[in-house]
């Protein structure tokens, strides 16, 4: 029996397959899930002829993120103050965030996440920390921590799309769909819904069969000289701090210069009203100014 | 509020709006600007009414940077090679400089600059020193300092544009259009020109409906990829060698910006700055 329910892990000769396998949820992210990923990117690590990483998602949507209903979520989202931790929690939560998301991109196979539907904060963390993104035209790319009180996790907007652009998504929450993810630099390439599985499955055959002169071992050289570019470039130390201050921004006290907004407070409508509300609740008053794309497939 | 003579400053609905406004001068910074925008971005970080800051400029221009007439910019300019301060006055000079450039790029609050037209200088540094930059399609982007012998002072640019097309504007002294500034990540948005306001008012309200607390924490978060890169050094390197630059030893023939401006008048030294340069695209 497969020791995977929230994940689906297929090796077929040189090419892994994880489909991220919570389509009720839209595959928001919990901490089953999350272990079963971490996983996964371990099992394939150890099968040797694997050279490329397929991660996708099963249903509508990539990932619409971080499960936000409060239950097994203690990895994902960072303590909540209200249960009184200690400091040291905050600092360990950060630093196993960090080092997960670290270790994901610098993961020594090829990773193509083929994003459909929404693919958002922690969603979209992941589809970043995968060496190539290949989103349908319609996909939708976003972060909106900053609309519940949450910084940002993920220094690599910056690194992606440029200081201005990455300004303008993670300070308003804005998403945006595909295309736009493509002439900004978020994503490799956009296509059609209809051709989003035939080309990602030739682009990872391409880097798994034809490759180049050296094949897989001068593609894992490039990969590691790569890396330490990023690293010269302040990449990790950028990370820890994001990491930080994204456990830090827990603390928000959402009844706080909410002004207009009459204190909105997600936890509080998310205990009274339930999740789907407290959610609409959060986009609502933005969509006039940040219209929101809507996938096809949602 | 303080009363200003060289900004206006208002706050409504959450938005602080601020307003070069020496238009007759195309909102030239002098020192009496720059110290009612210290005074201003000071009262503005600690105003929990305020969300977010709109800067942008009265008249033809959003600036066309430093006022160059020598009268009261002895801030805003480097100090001239006539004054012959003591290293450690200089000193102190470029460190409140750099200082400066920082401290508005990191200020606890997002910014936004509304530009149009001209947007040089030391407006080109305030501008992008903003988090968001959007302008109007008859915007023009540039940095003439070098051709006054002046070092220019954002190291930042590197990072949004790369190398390339940094010397391309410091050392060739090439304007970039609205379009282009976009292009190469210089800005957010060129609209056009009617759409201007719309846009940075849909933006600023927008923004104005987060929690303070998290725009603050979000933005330095953002920063720190800048930090991690290096450019609070860079900054502070780049102040100290325009140090080294006002002090050189001129060459023989050199043109001397501050002597044309007393020979001539500003204008025509302008003229004379820029007239051995070609006018790139």
């Amino acid at each position: 029996m497969s020791p995977y329910q929230n994940i689906k892990l297929t090796i077929e000769d040189k090419i892994a397959t994880i489909t991220l396998n919570r389509p009720e949820k839209l595959n928001a992210i919990n901490d089953a899930l999350l272990a079963e990923l971490m996983q996964a990117l371990k099992e394939i690590e150890n099968a040797l002829d694997t050279q490329v990483v397929i991660i996708k998602g099963k249903g509508s949507s990539f990932s619409v993120g971080q499960d936000l209903s409060g239950v097994d979520t203690s990895e994902v989202m960072p303590p909540d103050p209200r249960g009184k931790p200690y400091e040291s929690q905050f600092y360990e939560f950060a630093r196993r965030q960090f080092h997960r998301w670290r270790s994901i991109l610098d993961y020594p196979r090829f990773t193509i996440a083929q994003v459909h539907g929404y693919c958002l904060g922690a969603g979209c963390d992941l589809a970043l920390c995968c060496q190539t993104i290949i989103a349908s035209e319609d996909a939708v790319f976003g972060d909106p921590s900053i609309r519940m009180g949450f910084a940002p996790a993920n220094p690599l907007w910056t690194w992606r799309v440029g200081l201005k652009k990455t300004k303008e998504l993670l300070l308003t929450g804005k998403y945006v769909d595909g295309r736009e993810a493509e002439r900004i630099g978020l994503i490799m390439k956009a296509v059609p819904l209809e051709k989003l599985e035939n080309t990602v499955q030739t682009e990872a055959s391409t880097k798994a069969y034809s490759g180049t002169i050296g094949g897989f071992d001068l593609q894992a050289a490039w990969t590691q000289n790569h890396q330490s570019v990023f690293e010269l470039a302040g990449l990790s130390a950028a990370w820890r701090l994001s990491s930080n201050l994204y456990t830090l921004s827990a603390f928000q006290r959402p009844e706080r210069s909410y002004m207009g907004r009459g204190g909105f407070n997600f936890y509080k409508i998310r205990q009274e009203k339930g999740l789907k509300v407290a959610i609409k609740e959060r986009d609502k008053p933005f969509e006039s100014y940040f219209p929101k794309p809507k996938p096809k497939t949602t | 509020m303080a009363n200003y003579k060289n900004i206006i400053y208002e706050i409504k609905d959450n938005i602080g709006w601020v307003t070069l406004n020496r238009p007759d001068k195309l909102n030239a910074i002098n020192d009496d600007m720059l110290r009612e925008l210290d005074n201003m971005f000071e009262l503005a970080e600690q105003d929990l009414d305020v969300k977010v800051l709109v800067i942008k400029g009265a008249g033809k221009a959003f600036s066309v940077g430093q006022d160059l007439s020598g009268v009261g910019t002895d801030e805003i300019l480097p100090p001239s090679p006539r004054r012959r301060l003591s290293s450690k006055a200089s000193l102190e000079a470029a460190r409140r400089r750099n200082r400066r450039w920082e401290y508005i790029f990191n200020l606890c609050k997002p910014t936004i600059a509304q530009v149009h037209g001209n947007c040089l200088g030391a407006g080109l540094y305030l501008a992008l020193a903003c988090d968001l930059t959007i302008a109007s399609d008859d915007a023009v982007f540039g940095d003439p300092s070098l051709r006054m012998g002046i070092l220019p002072e954002f190291p930042l640019l590197a990072w949004l544009v790369g190398v390339k097309r940094t010397s391309a504007m410091l050392l060739c002294g090439k304007q970039f259009t609205a379009r282009e500034a976009e292009e190469s990540g210089m800005i957010n948005n060129a609209v056009p020109k009617g759409k201007l306001q719309a846009e940075v008012t849909n933006m600023a309200k927008g923004i104005s409906l987060l929690h303070s607390d998290a725009l603050a924490v979000a933005k330095d978060s953002i920063n720190a990829a800048m930090e991690a890169r290096g450019v609070g050094p860079a900054w502070k390197f780049t102040s100290d060698v325009s140090l080294l630059m006002q002090q050189r030893t001129r060459r023989p023939g050199e043109f001397n910006f501050e002597n044309a401006r007393d020979k001539l008048g500003l204008e025509a030294a302008i003229e004379a700055r820029d007239k051995p340069f070609p006018e790139l695209d």
